[in-house]
């Protein structure tokens, strides 16, 4: 019999809970946020920033950072909203999304800051 | 008014049927037919018969032709085309004008292309190879109950990059083993969708048993770590409403009907959907057995993407069905964007405007794992449906680890695509680099390693010229 290695993933267990997007990988660097953050601005879309506490990481509506930033192209700026919206919930998992208004829905969206699982 | 006499007798399909100074109108529904006449059958002859065939004619001239105008429904064969690289066959254009058909059915158009029309003795063989439907038809048609851009309203929040894995097989297991095989351990991982096979459904073990067992686990990951997982469950024309019933009762979001078997259904499936907000997924995986008589995919995915489903198994090109890349990127294309041109070269025979009809997924599935998977992506791209059925399985240490070497392949290849790398070209390294950080994907891609498809594909495009 060859050999089995049990999954460890539990329910109970918080921290094998996974958000999607990226969340099998481990997390994101400084420059591959930024890698994706120019991904959503080459493919044109509107990038947002959004957040949550993580234990309710599954409800379908996270808070909103500010607004999307319509027609904003300058990476170094979405990546500042995205840090200050991390700095001023430092617990919070913070995602990046970009908004296709071509299809009317999201072109992406992937968790860049991971919060703290209680 | 012209005044016309009633001569009976047999005179030939062209006569009437055979119009090549004929311009389609832009209401017109047009199909493009590759005929192979028998032999002594001129084109035009087979052409018109088709025509004739598929809308107003019969093989004999009959007196309640002069009680209406035939004019107004008649069809038209206006052009033929040579087929490059065969001399055999050739392709016939029919004009079919709008009035022929009922508004809103794309099953009852279908029901006139694909008709007795094939099993007609004076071809041979004989391929709706596209349909073009005008735009005001199109907008008779309610579309898909739900589709990419619903389900992703609808969906998991994060969800963007999907995997819908799921597990078909076996056949024949209790309904209590087959809860135990699918979900309690895929569904801790998020699989997006399981998916009962036919033939389960249908055994006498299965039924309301079978879906609770499914469904159980669900409800459970849905309440505590969050999650939408699905299971299709597979409804049948005799069984439909209450089988679609009992999956709203117990809040399947996900039901399953098969393509061809279960044809005429289509329509009213699909506004049962509309009306209970579910999701339709769609198994056709065209089986190409006799590749000269068939009803081509492209036209396949018509009645699945105006009509029907929000999802449509498309061939893979690099899974163990069958599938010619250029065609299956066509196919993609019509299920997903709102206007397609015509381009031979993916089988597209006509431009396509699908007005405000939302797009649906294009399912990959058949003997797909985890070394597919930068191919998928490639080809796939976002919003599309992968389905994992032995890759999740069949994977040494059972399937939630599958399912978790599955998510970390897709979701490598997702990052790198991103990125800008050439991820066909880039495939093994990152497979490899992904793989570092998890033994799951490691043990599925030491154990997938040798297993490929390489056979030639039946089902190709006439793309070779002369």
């Amino acid at each position: 019999m060859s050999e089995v290695i049990d999954y460890r993933s539990r329910l109970s267990d918080p921290a094998s809970r996974k958000f999607e997007t990226f969340s099998y990988l481990p997390s994101l660097d400084k420059d591959q946020i930024r890698k994706q953050v120019e991904y959503v601005v080459n493919k044109g879309w509107n990038p947002a920033i959004e957040h949550t506490e993580p234990e309710f990481l599954m409800s379908n509506y996270w808070y909103m950072w500010k607004l999307p930033m319509f027609g904003e192209t300058d990476v170094e700026r979405i990546l500042a909203e995205a840090e200050a919206c991390h700095k001023a919930n430092p617990n919070n998992h913070v995602r990046l999304i970009g908004y296709n208004n071509f299809n009317q829905s999201q072109g992406t969206a992937m968790v860049i800051y991971r919060g703290k699982t209680v | 008014m012209a005044v016309k006499t009633y001569n009976a007798g047999v005179k030939e399909y062209r006569q009437t049927y055979w119009t090549p100074e004929y311009a389609p109108l832009d209401t017109d529904i047009l199909a493009c037919f590759k005929i192979t006449p028998q032999p002594g059958v001129d084109r035009e002859e087979a052409a018109a018969a088709v025509a004739a065939e598929s809308s107003t004619g019969t093989w004999t001239t009959v007196w309640t032709d002069l009680l209406t105008d035939l004019d107004y429904y008649k069809g038209r064969a206006y052009r033929i085309e040579d087929v490059p690289g065969d001399d055999t066959c050739f392709y016939a254009f029919i004009a079919y004008p709008i009035d022929l058909f009922e508004e809103g059915s794309v099953v009852n158009v279908f029901t006139s292309l694909v008709g007795n029309v094939f099993g007609f003795k004076a071809i041979r063989g004989l391929r709706l190879e596209d349909v073009r439907f005008p735009i005001a038809y199109v907008k008779t048609c309610d579309g898909p109950p739900l589709t990419v851009f619903k389900l992703n309203r609808y969906a998991q929040p994060n969800m963007v990059a999907r995997c819908f894995s799921c597990t078909i097989k076996p056949v024949g297991l209790s309904a209590k083993n087959y809860g135990r095989a699918v979900c309690p351990n895929v569904c801790r991982d998020r699989v997006g969708l399981t998916k009962m096979v036919t033939s389960t459904a249908n055994r006498s073990c299965a039924g309301a048993n079978v879906s609770i067992s499914l469904w159980k686990p669900f409800t459970r990951r849905n309440t505590s770590c969050g999650g939408m997982g699905s299971s299709e469950r597979n409804c049948q024309l005799r069984k439909k409403c209450t089988n679609a019933e009992y999956a709203k009762e117990i809040s399947a979001p996900i039901i399953m009907r098969l393509h061809y078997r279960r044809f005429l259904c289509n329509t009213g499936l699909a506004n049962w959907c509309h009306d209970n907000g579910t999701f339709l997924h769609s198994a056709v995986q065209c089986a190409v057995i006799d590749k000269s008589h068939i009803m081509v995919f492209t036209s396949v995915c018509w009645p699945g993407s105006a009509s029907v489903s929000g999802d449509h198994h498309s061939g893979t090109i690099v899974s163990k069905l069958e599938g010619d890349r250029g065609a299956t990127l066509g196919w993609i294309d019509l299920m997903r964007d709102s206007f397609i041109k015509e381009d031979r070269s993916r089988g597209i025979m006509f431009d396509q405007d699908w007005g405000s009809m939302p797009g649906v997924f294009p399912v990959a599935s058949g003997g797909i794992h985890v070394w597919h998977m930068p191919a998928l992506v490639a080809i796939f791209g976002d919003d599309a449906c992968l389905q994992f059925g032995g890759g999740t399985l069949g994977h040494p240490w059972g399937n939630a680890a599958g399912a978790a070497a599955n998510r970390v392949a897709l979701e490598a290849c997702v990052e790198a695509r991103n990125r800008g790398v050439a991820i066909e070209k880039e495939g093994k390294a990152i497979l490899t680099d992904a793989a570092k950080n998890s033994p799951e994907l490691k043990i599925a891609m030491e154990t997938w390693k040798e297993i490929k498809f390489e056979f030639d594909t039946v089902d190709k495009l006439d793309v070779a010229h002369k």
